[in-house]
């Protein structure tokens, strides 16, 4: 399934499909394509949706990807998606696609924009001219779909799968262009002026001059508002079940296990699956709300508005989107680089996010800063810390900007305003959880039980005490972190806060073995507002969460990248901690 | 007939291009949004005097920045 971008190809796969589609990695490829199987009458295929493509021979990698596609996939047969609206534009492409001499059909999208403009297409003359089947087609509201699935039935029933390669040698555009305007004239009627679209009207006050980037930033809160206001009641509620299941069912039966066993059920396999499950409901709304600023079409608009800014850190103002909804939480707004095409910016805007301060890191940081600090001083803390995590990403887009930088130069297309339907929202809110599950949810649950092992083993001795491997470990690790005014209990606790940043807490706690009411005070007896504060930027800047880790190990399918993204705040949390505490002592 | 720069092009004005001088991947990128030789254009919004543009041909609309749109040549009227 082939078409140029924005043309509703995702849409039309959703139908064709059901939701039954599967994310793929094919060998040899960093993006990852959608593919469904198919139940075309008696048999069934394999519909793979390719990246939106202008031409077969562009450069972009996009184009690369699908060149490469066709040259090493057997296929039987090419659905081509065609923004109806814009058919004259878009025919080159479909003439270049039947060069490859495998059966096409052709599907007209978009029928609606089409009589909304009052175009009229003769699709029997176009399809004798493409000698191909040709349909009108309005995926978003599901109509014209069943004709397509009957014609790719047929082009599919008689052709074998040619294990041969589609060869793409054809070098003659300025035929295909000729040929193109030709059947275009022939087949399509554009009224002379067209009605006035809603879209420049809307337009008029999106991308105005100066209230555009204002407004911009109203309606990225209003959805962090919607997402988050969502989001997080729905984890904390998660939460609240499976702690409940967990002391009411899996305590009572596990009373005549032995400790250790015990031990590994409930804080290390049980803590593990919750922490995957609690990131569903956030990434679920995220998605969702992420598809309506997308398919709306309102996301180009935003690199169009920040371009001007962004630019200047090698990144678009996709990228600052995904930034601010970092900082509800990191996972989603990592997968949610995905809207970027270019692999590099994609790396860069990943490398970036991780120091979005996340509604989890916000939890102990207002913890240790009520702890630590008056209050009339503590929101000034929590301000130096929200400065403090933009300027870290803006300084490590500077410092990287030269090797990630996006050599894509801007020219998007601006489609009209289109309203996205609830059936592919939910698809799309479904896909993506799904994702999450299938690819991070084992790298987190291992991780977890990995931490659960340091910090339980040998099992003789008190949970994260000094006789632990990580207290070992810790100890080890002591010359490193004195520097920084943080001792070798509190880095426990940081090795905890690796599994999710609001386990710091809970590691605090247990580490000093006080409840959480007591914790604050037990800190503030043996640290001094130096340490904390050290110790609270540490926290903020250094190695994103597990589940940070997976999704961007994930998402670039990289290992060196992953291990980059994990390094480098590491070293950066470490040179502004020192920095800070060995400054703010000579000082004081 | 003038050729000059489609930055020069007033908002709500139409003109034709006549040369798209930028490098090869743009062109070829921009060629396939309809942005070529012979084509009527019209600036429909610049946002500030360095920023980006949006442009309309036939009936689509294409952002693209300044600095290649000063690449652009084309003559009055379409």
């Amino acid at each position: 399934m082939l078409g140029m971008p924005n043309t509703g190809k995702s849409t039309l796969f959703n139908r064709l499909s059901g939701v039954q589609a599967r994310v793929a990695n094919w060998p040899g490829m960093t993006v990852d394509l959608l593919r469904a199987r198919v139940l075309l009458g008696a048999s069934m295929v394999e519909l793979v949706d390719l990246p939106g493509l202008y031409s077969l021979h562009g450069m972009g990698e996009d184009e690369r990807l699908v060149r490469h596609f066709l040259e090493q996939e057997p296929l039987t047969a090419l659905l081509v998606v065609v923004n109806a609206a814009q058919l004259e534009r878009q025919l080159p492409l479909v003439l270049q696609l039947r060069e490859l001499g495998r059966p096409i059909v052709v599907a007209l999208n978009m029928a609606d924009e089409v009589r909304r403009l009052g175009i009229h297409i003769d699709t029997q003359r176009l399809a004798q001219a493409l000698q191909a089947p040709v349909f009108l087609v309005d995926a978003k509201h599901g109509l014209g779909v069943a004709p397509v699935k009957e014609a790719l039935r047929q082009a599919t029933a008689g052709a074998a799968v040619s294990a041969e390669p589609a060869i793409t040698i054809m070098r003659e555009d300025d035929r295909c262009e000729a040929e193109a305007s030709r059947i275009a004239a022939a087949t399509v009627e554009i009224p002379h002026t067209l009605p006035a679209r809603l879209t420049d009207r809307v337009d008029r006050a999106l991308l105005h001059p100066i209230w555009g980037v204002p407004l911009f930033f109203l309606l990225v809160f209003a959805l962090f508002e919607v997402i988050y206001g969502i989001g997080l009641p729905l984890q904390d509620g998660l939460q609240w079940l499976i702690d409940t299941a967990k002391s009411s069912w899996v305590e009572p039966a596990l009373v005549a296990a032995s400790p250790p066993f015990k031990s590994f059920v409930l804080d290390g396999v049980i803590d593990g699956v919750g922490t995957v499950l609690t990131f569903l409901p956030i990434i679920y709304v995220f998605f969702i709300a992420m598809a309506v600023v997308e398919d709306s079409g309102y996301l180009v608009r935003v690199a169009f508005l920040m371009d001007r800014w962004m630019a200047r850190l090698g990144l678009d103002g996709r990228a600052f989107v995904m930034q601010l909804m970092g900082m509800g939480c990191n996972v989603p707004a990592i997968m949610g680089t995905r809207v970027l095409r270019s692999r590099r910016q994609r790396l860069l805007s990943m490398l970036i996010i991780p120091f979005s301060l996340c509604s989890a890191r916000l939890q102990v940081l207002v913890f240790l800063s009520a702890a630590f600090f008056s209050r009339q001083v503590a929101p000034v803390v929590m301000f130096s810390l929200y400065a403090v995590s933009f300027l870290v990403a803006f300084g490590t887009a500077l410092v990287w900007r030269r090797r990630f930088a996006g050599d894509e130069p801007l020219a998007l297309e601006l489609p009209p305003y289109r309203v996205p339907t609830l059936r592919s929202l939910l698809a799309q809110g479904w896909q993506s959880s799904r994702h999450f599950l299938e690819s991070a949810g084992v790298f987190i649950l291992c991780g977890v039980l990995l931490i659960w092992l340091l910090t339980h083993y040998p099992f003789d001795v008190a949970p994260a005490g000094p006789a632990t491997l990580a207290g070992r470990l810790a100890t080890f690790l002591a010359p490193v972190f004195a520097p920084l005014g943080i001792d070798a209990i509190l880095s426990v606790a940081l090795l905890f806060g690796f599994v999710a940043k609001e386990i710091v807490l809970g590691g605090l706690a247990v580490i000093y073995s006080a409840g959480q009411d007591e914790l604050g005070r037990v800190l503030a007896e043996r640290l001094n507002w130096l340490q904390a504060y050290s110790f609270m930027l540490f926290t903020l800047i250094y190695t994103p969460c597990l589940s940070s880790v997976a999704t961007i190990w994930r998402e670039s399918r990289s290992v060196a990248f992953t291990l980059l993204a994990m390094l480098w705040p590491l070293t950066v949390a470490w040179l502004a901690s020192f920095a800070f505490f060995n400054v703010a002592h000579g000082l004081l | 007939m003038s050729r000059r720069s489609l930055l020069t092009l007033d908002a709500d004005c139409r003109g034709t291009i006549q040369r798209v001088n930028v490098e090869f991947a743009l062109r070829e990128r921009l060629a396939a949004l309809g942005l070529k030789p012979g084509r009527g254009i019209q600036i429909v919004r610049r946002l500030g005097a360095n920023g980006p543009l949006q442009v309309r041909v036939d009936h689509t609309d294409v952002v693209l920045r300044a600095a290649d749109a000063a690449l652009i040549e084309i003559a009055n009227g379409s």
